[in-house]
């Protein structure tokens, strides 16, 4: 029965959006017995109510925080002891000024009025000081949150530059950028998203480069939502795509931090989430999400060579099993004649028709990534190799598929391997089948027909704005016909002006210091 | 926040131009000018660039003078009556969409997909269009200035690869005399030329990004189409001379077999050129689908989000009904009638009205100077006449009447051969064919030896000690052979891979035959044939000597 009521007290203090309708009460047991409700079986907050001397006399101070999220030491350190003991009778008349500005022992301190707001920062780790006849709180930035060091990159590694990688703290992100932009108009605006999580975002940009709406573009449609909870800035990306439907990403999400500070001084904008180490970029398009880092920091001809290869990889990724199927079933005649003997004759002995052997051997090779995948570190390479080798082996002795569809499943699978954006790499995966059933279907009329419908689609995509096949179209609109970043990659001292996502009147991004 | 102002820049305009007018033109031009001019093609392609030109000229007049758009000032100018005129030019591109889909889809069942039902193709085609066409202008131009490449690369393939095999000597200019020249034939080629090119008309309805640059990128596709046509016409009667050419719409295609890379890298450029070539006729029917939705749209003063899906639905059917009344003669007659007579002349009347109505009305609303008004005066002269001398030219139309028809009954007469594609197992591969006169069992029955390759123990480092089948038979056709073969061992022979054809007799005995390979796509026509004076052709060379015996 008194559980039964508590219950409903709970949920009298929120309204429909999950939001803390009361305020802070002037009465201190109104404040704690609030916070009581709301903390009620939650063994890791921490409370108490202290009684310190002042001139005036006793006051009363409670003081709440998260334990495993706050720096108990910290908190000890720049409060309770300041505070209790060594301003004992040395106040100022105004008790709350001299808690706020003599007393404690940190810059990261603020008031607050709202109730919601400070159960949200206690439950970020942050302290709560409530002081009995004031009608606020204190707010002392504690944090010490579970996470992990800053580790080497390993989803997006490269021969040249820098090794660090985003992890899951939100501040170590932001800092991340930060130590790269030494600029005071890298502007970092916070916010936070979702009733439940109440995830942090940042939103990072140059703001002399940005081009004016897109960071209020970005805000207005994170705010159009409410939702549950944000595990991963993949999830806010979902919520900020206008083509949900569309298996094109069209944000560039990455781990490494030279990628994003890059981005920002070509004008672009980042947001970081908390708990998530992938920060997202927009807008972007399909020749970004093909750009690797290396490709800046190596000499530009090797970096033209390496990007040109991914190019032909990302089509090899699409294409081959569909176009292998279009002319050995189709079009024959395309293939020179002693190969054509060579794969007729190695098919003699395969069961099944050409189209379901191709099918088969992706579905093995798909299978074999997924449990590579979801298996601790040297288990799944070892997947990997059995998978490959004897698998595969077996497979063609067995007669289900023949050595050319092997050579062509495992051409593929490396091709896919050479796309540096992941989300990207599964699109063409995921393609790649499209074009298998178009083919399959009827020929290379098939396979050009299954182009062309990807072809369309990605004409009509845009990242807010921006074309997605940007440089290829949009040729001479505002400035966007600059390609000195696309197959080839120019050499740094040629491409002197931002791309056309930067504002223009600050395009140029080179110059001699004499000019 | 970058773009959405419903115009397009002048890249995208002049890459939309090209290729919505070069990938027909460049397969019926040389078809067209052979077939109605006779040797007299070379005129018939001069006659019919200069009334192109003239043609170009009264569009890009026309483009210039309804700087809003053609649709919208129709839309905004002529009320009712603009409303009935949207309508005739959304049907009128229908009608001009099936006809390029049937034309395009009758090519690939012949040349690619012979096992398959016309419809199948014709199906998947109109609805990729609608597709594709089911979007605003903005995103048409990236559409078209992304797929511009994969294109013309591939053409840029068969100019480079196959320069060596044109034969200059089919260029000689016939002298033309008085007789020539007034009768109708020499005229109704050169009006083909036109007919075929009028899709330039589409450019009307452009509207720049930045008007400056319309002269010169007018010009610009202008020659980039002159050219496409010229080089088109060059390869494909040098190649295949003038009477091969004649022989069918699709003939032209055979000059893409004639590139090749050297060592055989790739056996035949010609399918994955052609592959690419359907990106082309795609650019053209979706181009008239998408101009017919945005007058319907236009018409029933649909909201533009609206338009795109509904009227786009409703384009589609529209074209595929299109498609199933070929099968009725009224209506087919109605088609070859519209396009030989009409459809040209409609293209420059109702503009020349609504530029008329679109000047009274100026002049009725601001009084404007005399010397403006000259100025307005002569350019409709000049406009006017041109017009004229261009509808007069529709009285030639009736010389093409045969062949348009040939077109749309081609929808009723398609059929798809009976057996499926084999699988590649289940084929034989012929290296060569050895083919005798066997007049003793009839006048027209022929000897065939097929010498099949022999894979059952085949290791690919076997050099030159491939092992063959030999199969002997009489019949009256290579497809009877054909039929026989397959009966006798269940596999289907192929002809794709074939490296010589040996002729017991000279090439003239085999003329029945030599046709029958030129409508064979799967067999090269790069393969080596030798007579029984050991003489060696290509099967190429042989077949344009055959059509030009006959014509002689």
């Amino acid at each position: 029965m008194a559980n039964n009521n508590q219950s409903m007290d709970t949920e009298n203090l929120f309204d429909s959006n999950n939001k803390l309708k009361v305020n802070i009460k002037q009465e201190l047991d109104e404040n704690v017995s609030v916070l009581n409700t709301l903390f009620d079986k939650c063994g890791d907050a921490v409370q108490k109510t202290f009684i310190i001397e002042r001139e005036q006399g006793s006051v009363r101070i409670h003081i709440i925080y998260i334990d495993g999220l706050t720096d108990n030491n910290m908190v000890e350190e720049t409060i309770i002891k300041p505070v209790s003991y060594e301003w004992r009778y040395e106040s100022e008349k105004d008790l709350w000024e001299s808690i706020l500005y003599r007393e404690a022992q940190t810059v990261d301190i603020k008031e607050e009025k709202s109730f919601d707001l400070v159960i949200g920062s206690v439950l970020k780790g942050d302290t709560a000081i409530f002081v009995d006849g004031y009608a606020k709180a204190l707010i002392m930035s504690t944090k010490k949150l579970p996470l992990r060091g800053i580790n080497t990159n390993d989803s997006e590694a490269g021969m040249r530059g820098p090794r660090d990688s985003f992890n899951e703290g939100f501040r170590q992100s932001t800092a991340l950028i930060r130590r790269r932009i030494r600029d005071s108009k890298l502007k970092v605006e916070q916010s936070f998203i979702g009733q439940r999580s109440r995830t942090d975002y940042a939103i990072m940009y140059l703001s002399d480069i940005v081009k004016p709406g897109l960071v209020e573009d970005i805000k207005e449609r994170l705010d159009k939502y409410d939702i549950d909870a944000i595990y991963d800035s993949g999830m806010a990306e979902h919520l900020l795509e206008e083509t949900p439907y569309s298996p094109f990403p069209i944000f560039q999400s990455t781990t490494r931090p030279d990628k994003v500070a890059a981005a920002i001084t070509e004008g672009r904008v980042a947001i970081v989430f908390d708990n998530s180490p992938e920060v997202i970029i927009a807008p972007a398009n399909f020749n970004m999400l093909l750009q690797a880092s290396d490709d800046y920091y190596n000499r530009w001809a090797a970096g033209t060579f390496a990007r040109i290869l991914r190019y032909i990889a990302t089509f090899i990724s699409v294409t081959l099993p569909g176009f292998y199927v279009a002319v050995t079933v189709y079009q024959n005649e395309i293939i020179p004649t002693k190969l054509l003997y060579a794969i007729s004759s190695a098919r003699s002995l395969v069961t099944f028709p050409i189209v379901l052997e191709v099918l088969i051997m992706e579905f093995l090779f798909e299978l074999l990534r997924e449990a590579g995948i979801r298996l601790p570190g040297p288990l799944g390479n070892t997947i990997g190799v059995v998978g490959g080798l004897i698998v595969g082996q077996s497979a063609v002795d067995a007669g289900i598929v023949s050595t050319m569809v092997v050579i062509v499943v495992a051409l593929t699978a490396i091709a896919s391997f050479a796309i540096p954006n992941e989300a990207f790499a599964s699109v063409f995966r995921l393609l790649k089948f499209f074009i298998l059933l178009t083919s399959a279907c009827f020929g290379l009329y098939g396979f050009i027909l299954g182009l062309l419908i990807i072809a369309i689609h990605l004409s009509e995509l845009t990242s807010f704005g921006v074309p997605y096949m940007a440089p290829t179209v949009g040729g001479g609109i505002n400035g966007m016909e600059g390609s000195q970043d696309f197959l080839v990659r120019s050499p740094i001292k040629v491409m002197v002006n931002r791309p056309m996502w930067a504002q223009k009147k600050n395009k140029r991004r080179l110059k001699r210091k004499e000019e | 926040m970058y773009l959405d102002n419903g115009k397009i820049s002048t890249r995208q305009v002049l890459r939309i131009g090209i290729l919505e007018n070069i990938p027909v033109g460049i397969i019926l031009v040389p078809f067209i000018t052979t077939r109605l001019a006779g040797t007299y093609h070379i005129f018939a392609l001069l006659f019919g660039l200069i009334m192109f030109s003239l043609y170009c000229i009264i569009i890009y007049g026309f483009s210039r003078s309804f700087p809003l758009g053609f649709i919208d000032t129709l839309h905004t100018s002529m009320g009712t009556f603009g409303r009935i005129l949207e309508g005739i030019y959304s049907l009128r591109y229908v009608i001009k969409a099936s006809l390029v889909a049937l034309f395009f889809s009758l090519i690939v069942q012949q040349y690619m997909l012979r096992s398959f039902n016309l419809w199948v193709i014709i199906i998947s085609f109109v609805l990729i269009c609608g597709y594709g066409s089911a979007r605003d202008i903005e995103k048409r131009g990236r559409l078209l200035e992304f797929l511009f490449w994969w294109m013309i690369i591939p053409l840029i393939f068969v100019v480079v690869f196959s320069i060596t095999n044109i034969q200059w000597e089919v260029f000689s200019i016939p002298k033309l005399d008085v007789s020539v020249i007034t009768s109708g034939s020499l005229w109704a080629g050169s009006y083909g030329v036109l007919i075929v090119l009028s899709s330039v008309e589409l450019m009307i309805m452009t509207i720049y990004r930045e008007r400056k640059h319309q002269w010169k990128n007018s010009l610009n596709i202008f020659i980039w189409i002159v050219i496409a046509i010229v080089l088109s016409y060059i390869y494909v009667v040098g190649i295949l001379g003038e009477g091969w050419v004649r022989h069918g719409q699709g003939s032209a295609l055979n000059v893409m077999q004639a590139s090749s890379f050297a060592n055989g890298t790739v056996e035949r450029l010609d399918y994955p050129i052609f592959a690419f070539w359907i990106i082309g006729v795609f650019a053209t029917a979706s181009g008239y689908m998408f101009y017919a939705k945005e007058f319907a749209g236009s018409m029933f003063r649909l909201e533009r989000e609206k338009s795109y899906k509904w009227a786009t639905l409703a384009i589609t059917l529209l074209v595929l009904i299109a498609m199933i009344l070929y099968n009725v003669s009224w209506f087919r007659d109605f088609v070859v009638a519209y396009i030989l007579w009409a459809d040209i002349a409609i293209s420059l009347i109702i503009p020349t009205i609504l530029l008329i109505v679109q000047k009274c009305r100026q002049s009725s609303l601001q009084k404007t100077s005399e010397h403006s008004m000259e100025k307005v005066s002569a350019g409709n002269v000049i406009k006017l006449f041109f017009l004229i001398t261009c509808t007069s030219l529709i009285f030639t139309g009736c010389e093409g009447e045969k062949m348009v028809n040939e077109l749309v009954n081609g929808i009723s007469e398609s059929e798809a051969i009976d057996r499926k594609t084999p699988s590649l197992e289940g084929r034989s591969y012929i290296i060569r064919l050895a083919i005798s006169t066997d007049h003793e069992a009839s006048e027209q029955s022929y000897g065939f030896a097929f010498e099949s390759a022999d894979l059952s123990d085949y290791s690919g480092d076997s050099g030159g000690s491939l092992k063959t089948n030999t199969y002997s038979c009489g019949a009256g056709s290579i497809n009877e052979a054909i039929e026989m073969f397959y009966n006798e061992n269940g596999t289907t022979p192929d002809m794709g891979h074939m490296e010589n054809l040996l002729f017991d007799g000279s090439w003239q005995d085999y003329t029945p035959l030599l046709e029958e390979f030129s409508t064979m796509p799967n067999v090269s026509k790069a393969i080596s044939v030798i007579d029984s004076s050991d003489k060696e052709y290509t099967l190429r060379e042989l077949i344009k000597n055959m059509y030009d015996a006959i014509d002689a």
